[in-house]
């Protein structure tokens, strides 16, 4: 009979009802965290301005902290700053602040920046920095001391047109990173719009504003421009192979990126969300070519057919079906897409039956993430929101500029239960929310979140971890795989039920997320876990009964120890 | 005119009717129609064979509107003098009041005859050629009185219908012009010509003719709300926003108005300011269903769901008319709520109002589809249903065959599919969801096709969007 209650007491708390809030925001004045991002919003309107800024949360130092690194606009063909903008990297303390080492880090670049992927490319066990942005892209080496050295020039990465989002994985599964940087749309005639070439505006005599007011332009009226596929050489350079892969041969308008194996075939494979039209998903066939079969798998478009405007994207299994789901942030009234994986490289979108639909339709979402935030073991989702055209509460169309950010608790992987009331006051708030990346701030097992506003500065959230349930975090050492093990397939057994997940690689937008994993079990211990590392590798490491409620670090071919 | 008849007819009275004549006339001058039916019939009794007092107990009747006691008058005068138009045109006036168009016809036929340019009687000739179609005919008489004073206006406004009847619109257009020109038409007769030629469908004159009206005197509530209508037909949506508000400020009360200009807030995409509206005129127009319909329609559009969902639910309580279309939108927002079980009672109940509406069973089987495998079945069936009803319909085969994808039964999707895309070729989900269903039977060749189909369809898209954004004309491309 008590057994009975538990799902009910489980419920209540994970939803934080009279727990407390879920998250709780942590203000500048506490963090250290006083940067902001300056969106060189001119009259003119330029759309890179309402786009960024993306965020990384990563450990730039090894000291077992999570850092911040959030990203600025510059100079750019449109805009020149009054006086140099920064980026920001934060150095975690480990005691709740953080200390802006932006300058002594060398983060220096000037460029319009959007976009941020974090990777070891070189495999040394440092984590180095890839931003991205309109008509320019920074790689800086991680110089192992604390800086880091702009290895652009030499690296062969090419200058995109608008760099957006960008994910270092390995392709070819010859153990190095390469990387993948998303090309929103060829924007060179820096198109100034009126409001009827705007988000919301037609050709039908709308107008109310004043015609010399500029809009930020509707992407539709942008034309497409392919994206890039670098394979890492293996001497800090990088060759681009978006021809002979195929990635070249469809122009699209990226936004989100991410690194996934849809079919389990040991290849990782490419999900674009594209802006007004079709998504592309790249199946990887071989490490040879890239196939795009977003039409032929259902997650091109909309149940129905239609194309809509994919913003951020990400993918996790979200039932529990041991396959790779997909996830995508559209504009408003478009809602976002949640895709299921049916097998055999298909999916259907099941937005509207598991409630995802109803709770995201008047939304704009960017950065969104799949993350368990009260380790119960399934996947919950979070989204970041806010409408691209600063202008659109003048237009009387009910839609908003600034708008709440998404929390949405996975119920049996059936379900999706809009949370945000319970989970704290900045959920009250409405944002030009942008980039999100999700990290353990605090390492207390508790996947946190840090957002972007666009023009504004980026918000802390703490996880209460009010849900009391275990967990255990792993950190994977790969030593002949790729350095992110993207690609590993984690898979753990509680009470005799085996799970899995695949270690992706990017998503959300213009954003990058802590590295390491965080299984949730509930109430439960885990009774073994294994490591499948990815080709070249292909060992697999083998863990009983874990301690629970800790980092673990597994290093290939040789177990593990613990963080 | 009357004064000379009773001086002609005068003239041939007897002795003895002499004297009833006299005191005939005199009530006749005093307008006591009343008393002078009296003393006429007594004087028709003492001389039967006078027209004269026939033909003032006839008008002494129609004076009284008695129609029927005045034509048996009128029709015994016509007898004993055959000769005399006023008769046959009196004649025909009663039998038009009568309702007998015929004969009314007929009589003003035969006094145009005898006097074939009496103003009036051409006037009313011509009105009632009109009145049995015969618009051609009409013009003759019209066009004569073009320039007669008092006349002109009226005559030209009926000449100009009758072009327009007859779909001559350049002679309507130069008719317009002329009358326009001439300045014989005031502001609220322009109103009237303006009301004409959009009845008549000629919504450029009728613009023409209101503009030309609102400049001399804007503030003319009838003429805004015309015009206004006009440019909202036209998808002009700001101008015909300040036409029609500016007819309901002249004329607040005209319910008529307010609700042109809540049509206009709503096809503009203006939800907000529309509720503001609504919300203020509310107390006078609350109880119209159409104010309730519109109110909803706001609140859905303003993305107010559950306010409208309330307001729609109180509509359905005040038994509007066109009850299926109104289940469907609260359909739709139970939809948008994400309440599926509601939504799909509410366009189950549409559907049973009115089961020849594809757009209701095209939606009832998105939900079953939305709601899970297991309602499948159900959709199919109803979307079977309503394809009986109409084949033609592309929406309900598209429905079919993503019903049919979702259930796995691919080999069943593939016509529906199909016939999607044969209804409608130019429609993009159709080739996306063959496209889908051909890559899913393994009809790689099939569905590669169809891949190329729609990118050459998207890439004609961009173009179109690419040049609309420049300004460029996109008619070729769309041609």
């Amino acid at each position: 009979m008590r057994l009975a209650y538990w799902p009910l007491l489980l419920l209540l708390a994970t939803r934080g009802s009279d727990i407390g809030p879920l998250f709780r925001e942590v203000p500048p004045s506490a963090s250290g965290i006083t940067w902001t991002h300056e969106n060189a919003r001119s009259n003119n309107r330029y759309l890179p301005e309402t786009s960024g800024p993306g965020v990384a949360i990563f450990d730039y130092n090894n000291d077992g902290w999570m850092d911040i690194l959030v990203v600025n606009s510059g100079t750019s063909s449109f805009y020149t700053p009054k006086a140099k903008l920064d980026h920001a990297l934060y150095r975690n303390n480990g005691d709740g602040t953080f200390t802006d080492v932006t300058k002594q880090a060398g983060i220096t670049a000037d460029l319009f920046g959007q976009g941020v992927a974090i990777g070891d490319y070189d495999g040394d066990g440092w984590q180095d920095i890839l931003i991205t942005g309109y008509g320019k892209l920074v790689l800086y080496h991680n110089n192992r001391n604390g800086t880091f050295s702009d290895v652009t020039a030499a690296s062969g990465l090419r200058a995109p047109k608008w760099g957006t989002s960008a994910v270092w994985f390995d392709y070819d599964n010859d153990g190095k990173l390469d990387v993948f940087i998303g090309e929103f749309a060829d924007y060179s005639k820096e198109r100034v719009c009126t409001q009827n070439e705007s988000y919301g505006g037609d050709e039908e005599g709308k107008g109310s504003l004043p015609k010399v007011q500029s809009y930020y332009c509707h992407p539709k009226f942008l034309p497409p421009w392919p994206s890039h596929l670098y394979r890492n050489l293996g001497d800090g350079k990088f060759q681009d192979v978006s021809q002979p892969t195929g990635i070249q041969s469809r122009a699209g308008k990226a936004w989100g990126v991410v690194a996934t194996d849809i079919n389990g075939d040991g290849y990782m494979d490419l999900f674009v969300a594209n802006d007004t039209m079709v998504n592309y998903l790249w199946v990887n066939r071989h490490g040879e070519k890239f196939e795009e079969a977003g039409l032929e798998s259902g997650v091109g478009y909309s149940a129905d057919g239609m194309p809509r405007s994919g913003m951020g994207v990400d993918a996790a299994d979200f039932d529990r079906d041991g396959r790779v789901d997909l996830v995508v942030a559209n504009i408003n009234g478009q809602t976002t897409s949640l895709y299921r994986n049916i097998g055999n490289e298909m999916f259907e979108d099941v937005n509207m039956k598991t409630g995802l639909a109803p709770a995201t339709r008047m939304y704009s979402g960017w950065g969104l993430g799949f993350f368990d935030y009260d380790n119960d073991g399934w996947p919950d989702l979070i989204l970041s929101n806010g409408h691209p055209n600063d202008l659109i509460d003048q237009s009387n169309l009910g839609f908003a500029y600034r708008e709440p950010i998404l929390l949405l608790h996975n119920a049996g992987g059936e379900k999706f239960d809009n949370v945000s009331e319970a989970a704290g006051d900045t959920f009250r708030k409405d944002y030009p929310a942008r980039g999100l990346a999700i990290g353990d701030l605090n390492n207390d097992g508790y996947a946190d979140v840090v957002f972007t506003e666009n023009g504004g500065p980026p918000h802390v959230l703490l996880n209460n971890a009010v849900a009391k349930n275990q967990w255990l975090g792993l950190q994977l050492a790969a030593k002949t795989t790729n350095p992110s093990a993207a690609g590993a397939r984690i898979r753990w057994s509680i009470g005799g039920k085996v799970f899995s997940r695949v270690k992706n690689a990017g998503g959300s937008f213009l954003s990058s997320n802590d590295p390491r994993e965080i299984i949730g079990a509930g109430k439960a211990q885990i009774d073994w876990l294994e490591v499948q590392w990815p080709a070249p590798s292909h060992r697999v490491d083998r863990i009983t009964a874990p301690q629970m409620d800790r980092y673990m670090t597994v290093t290939e071919g040789a177990g593990t120890s613990p963080n | 005119m009357l004064v000379l008849i009773i001086i002609l007819f005068a003239a041939q009275a007897s002795a003895d009717p002499a004297a009833l004549w006299q005191e005939a006339k005199a009530f006749l001058e005093q307008q006591q129609y009343a008393e002078a039916r009296r003393v006429l019939t007594l004087a028709v009794k003492a001389s039967p064979k006078d027209p004269a007092f026939w033909y003032h107990l006839g008008v002494s009747c129609a004076e009284l509107k008695d129609a029927d006691a005045a034509i048996r008058a009128f029709e015994t005068a016509r007898k004993l003098a055959p000769q005399r138009a006023e008769v046959y045109f009196s004649l025909g006036l009663e039998y038009w009041h009568r309702g007998d168009v015929g004969k009314a016809k007929e009589s003003y036929q035969a006094g145009l005859a005898l006097e074939p340019k009496e103003p009036r009687a051409l006037q009313n000739y011509a009105l009632l050629l009109m009145k049995t179609g015969e618009y051609q005919k009409a013009i003759a008489p019209l066009v004569s009185l073009k320039d007669v004073p008092q006349l002109a206006l009226p005559s030209r406004v009926s000449l100009i219908e009758c072009y327009l009847k007859m779909r001559d619109r350049t002679q309507a257009e130069r008719e317009t012009d002329e009358l326009l020109r001439s300045g014989i038409a005031g502001p609220p007769d322009e109103t009237k010509l303006g009301a004409i030629l959009i009845e008549e469908g000629d919504a450029d004159a009728a613009e023409r003719v209101l503009r030309t009206s609102l400049s001399q005197q804007p503030d003319q509530a009838k003429a805004c709300a015309a015009l206004g209508i006009i440019v909202l037909n036209k998808k002009s949506y700001q101008e015909a926003a300040e036409l029609l508000g500016r007819a309901v400020n002249l004329d607040p009360d005209s319910s008529e108005y307010a609700m042109a200009f809540a049509e206009t807030l709503l096809l503009w995409k203006r939800d907000n300011q529309l509720l503001g509206f609504l919300k203020s005129v509310e107390p006078k127009f609350g109880q119209l269903p159409e104010f309730q319909y519109k109110m909803a329609l706001a609140y859905y559009g303003a993305a107010k769901i559950s306010e409208s969902v309330v307001t729609l639910e109180k509509l359905l309580r005040m038994n509007p008319r066109r009850k299926d279309q109104i289940y469907y939108i609260l359909g739709n927002s139970y939809l948008t709520m994400g309440k599926l079980v509601e939504a799909e009672k509410a366009y189950r109940n549409a559907m049973e109002m009115n089961p020849k509406d594809p757009a209701y069973s095209e939606q009832f089987a998105a939900v079953l589809r939305s709601e899970g495998p297991e309602r499948l079945e159900e959709a199919i069936a109803q979307l079977k249903r309503a394809r009986q009803l109409d084949a033609s319909n592309a929406g309900l085969a598209l429905q079919l065959a993503l019903s049919y994808e979702s259930k796995g039964d691919l080999k069943s999707a593939v016509g529906p599919a199909e016939e999607a895309v044969r209804l409608r070729p130019d429609v993009l989900p159709a080739h996306v969801a063959l496209a889908r269903i051909y890559f899913r039977l393994g009809r790689r060749t099939d569905g590669q096709k169809e891949k190329s189909i729609i990118a050459k369809l998207e890439e004609a898209q961009q173009l179109r969007d690419a040049k609309r954004g420049t300004g460029e004309s996109v008619d070729a491309e769309v041609r």
